[in-house]
């Protein structure tokens, strides 16, 4: 059966009409996946055994009732390895998590399972979402499909490659400083980082928590407006989920341009990325310009301190929570060791990778006694004066247009041993995790070598929907998914 | 913001802080790195944040808190499944008091 360029709308007509069984269609995307696995190294874990007990279960209730089908009935789906699931072993691209079993499920992945779909997958990542390139992993980099030598982007660089080369119809990622969208852009797939406050954080391994939002990366808007709908929405457990109602995302896929006020940055902004990147950006705003659109330039004065202002929140927000990993309750515990503080530094040593430990101790200076007024209270002041930019400019159009990285697809290894010039590359993806706002990245074209190149429709909190109708507008009129038929594997 | 001078001494006490051990190797490669970070940080400064609340979460809205009903949470046999040492049903930790 070929499998590679379906996704979830595609599935589910098949399912329904009873042209492939559930059963069928794990087995398909598993051996796919095992026989892709070497040379994308998408996949930490298979779960094999339990995903084909679920299809069977799927094929039998589909068998008896034709009614009541839920949304993602009999969906195999692969996520990010930071979403715990229970008995199934979830790493989050750390040696210190190697081998730790969950015993519950993160609310997103109780949720896929209640809308009918099956986890078959565990996806690679950088270590705890700490990275842009996938090579941060403990268990390798990932490939991106579009050329093997090239890096996905991260940190969700598993669910994008995954996505792009049909080892999974779609995927959940999450989105930190850009660890949705940079990924997507790179492998010419969409990828949604909602609001923060829109889907639950509970059981996703926390990296820096008022910045961690998770969201649906997939080959079309259709797609993402529907695992959307199913992920979304106030959870009892994770008291930052908001109780505004959830949208029929699925109801706004028509792409109605007369809804569309768009903003744009003054062309100074750009300069120094990419000329083709900017090419592409400018092609999209000429294509809303011809649509009939109207497109206004906004400021966002405060967008080029993002960066700093990101590498000091996060990294502080980190060390807090990374200080949980001391070989005590889960996780590794080093085999050798003097006593209590002893085994907490080697444990330590031992289970995290040189981004963790650089950043826990740049977070760890922000917050040290004679540091924090002049680090963490003032870059918090200046989040909010991004944030407030971005506040300005709703009042006058309700999407904003932005590339998602200044570059295409970097090759593998090309800015490891930089970490500043990797952080700069997430320049237009931060401001949005600061403010808190959704935005959508999608192919907008690609360079000279194939390559794909992203652009990120940017909303005000709680307007996925209307990200969505631009997204889909976009999508039907400029058959820029079509990208995803280059992908040979 | 006066000029952060990175060197060996504070280096040490942030990983002492964190509870951290680098290998010997990474050391002098951590404190460049993290020089050049800090020093790019520093543009911040250009900014007067005189007055301007700080902004600490992705939305500023009253948390959503659930019910105050009390509810089953973690057997202990799942509590401790995953620990790297455990007897009698607890975390076993090195000995602390002599």
């Amino acid at each position: 059966m070929e499998i590679s360029r379906l996704g979830i709308f595609e599935i589910k007509n098949l399912l329904l009409k009873r042209e492939v069984s559930c059963t069928e269609l794990v087995r398909a995307y598993i051996e796919r996946a095992k026989r892709l696995n070497p040379v994308l190294n998408c996949f930490i874990t298979i779960s094999e055994e339990s995903a084909l007990i679920e299809a069977k279960k799927t094929d039998d209730l589909i068998t008896k009732r034709r009614d009541n089908i839920r949304p993602l009935e009999g969906l195999p789906v692969a996520i990010k390895d930071i979403f715990v699931t229970q008995n199934i072993r979830t790493t989050c691209g750390s040696k210190i998590l190697e081998n730790f079993i969950p015993p519950f499920d993160a609310t997103i992945v109780r949720r896929l399972k209640d809308a009918g779909a099956i986890i078959f997958g565990k996806l690679n990542m950088d270590e705890f979402a700490m990275g842009s390139s996938n090579e941060n992993s403990y268990f390798g980099p990932v490939r991106n499909p579009f050329d093997l030598s090239r890096s996905p982007g991260g940190s969700s660089g598993g669910s994008a490659a995954a996505v792009a080369a049909g080892l999974t119809p779609a995927s959940i990622g999450t989105d930190t400083g850009g660890s949705i969208r940079q990924p997507a852009a790179f492998c010419g797939i969409i990828g949604m980082k909602p609001s923060y406050g829109r889907v639950s954080r509970y059981g996703m391994i926390a990296f820096a928590s008022s910045l961690d939002q998770a969201g649906p990366m997939c080959r079309s808007v259709r797609d993402c407006a529907i695992l959307l709908e199913s992920i979304a929405g106030n959870d009892p457990k994770d008291s930052t989920t908001m109780s505004t109602p959830v949208p029929r995302y699925t109801d706004w896929t028509v792409g109605d341009p007369s809804e569309i006020r768009v903003g744009i940055l003054r062309p100074e902004v750009y300069e120094g990325i990419n000329p083709e990147v900017f090419l592409a950006y400018r092609g999209v705003i000429e294509f809303f310009e011809r649509s009939g659109v109207p497109v206004t330039y906004i400021e966002l004065p405060h967008i080029k301190y993002a960066v700093a202002v990101y590498y000091i929140i996060a990294t502080s927000e980190a060390s807090s929570n990374l200080a949980r990993y001391d070989g005590v309750k889960y996780g590794l515990r080093a085999k050798e060791y003097k006593n209590l503080k002893d085994m907490y530094l080697k444990t330590r040593l031992e289970g995290f990778g040189s981004e963790v430990k650089r950043r826990i101790i740049l977070g760890t200076f922000a917050l040290s006694s004679g540091y924090y007024d002049a680090f963490f209270k003032k870059a918090s002041q200046v989040r909010r004066l991004i944030a407030n930019d971005f506040y300005r400019s709703f009042s006058k159009v309700n999407t904003i247009i932005m590339p998602v990285t200044p570059d295409v697809a970097f090759k593998l290894g090309e800015k490891i041993s930089d970490p500043l010039s990797m952080y700069l590359s997430d320049i237009f993806t931060i401001p949005v995790n600061l403010a808190g706002l959704p935005s959508i990245s999608m192919p907008a074209g690609k360079n000279k070598d194939g390559l794909p190149i992203g652009i990120q429709f940017i909303g005000k909190p709680f307007d996925e929907h209307v990200l969505i109708n631009v997204a889909a507008f976009y999508e039907k009129e400029s058959n820029c998914m079509d990208i995803l038929n280059e992908v040979n594997l | 913001m006066k000029k952060i001078i990175v060197d060996d001494k504070l280096i040490e006490h942030l990983l002492s802080l964190a509870n951290i051990e680098i290998e010997r190797d990474q050391f002098e490669k951590f404190k460049v790195q993290i020089q050049r970070i800090l020093d790019y940080i520093a543009m911040l400064d250009e900014l007067n944040t005189e007055g301007v609340p700080p902004m600490f979460s992705g939305i500023e809205c009253p948390s959503t808190l659930r019910l105050d009903i009390t509810q089953d949470g973690l057997s202990l046999t799942s509590a401790i499944q995953n620990a790297p040492a455990e007897k009698e049903g607890l975390f076993e930790i090195p000995k602390v008091i002599d």
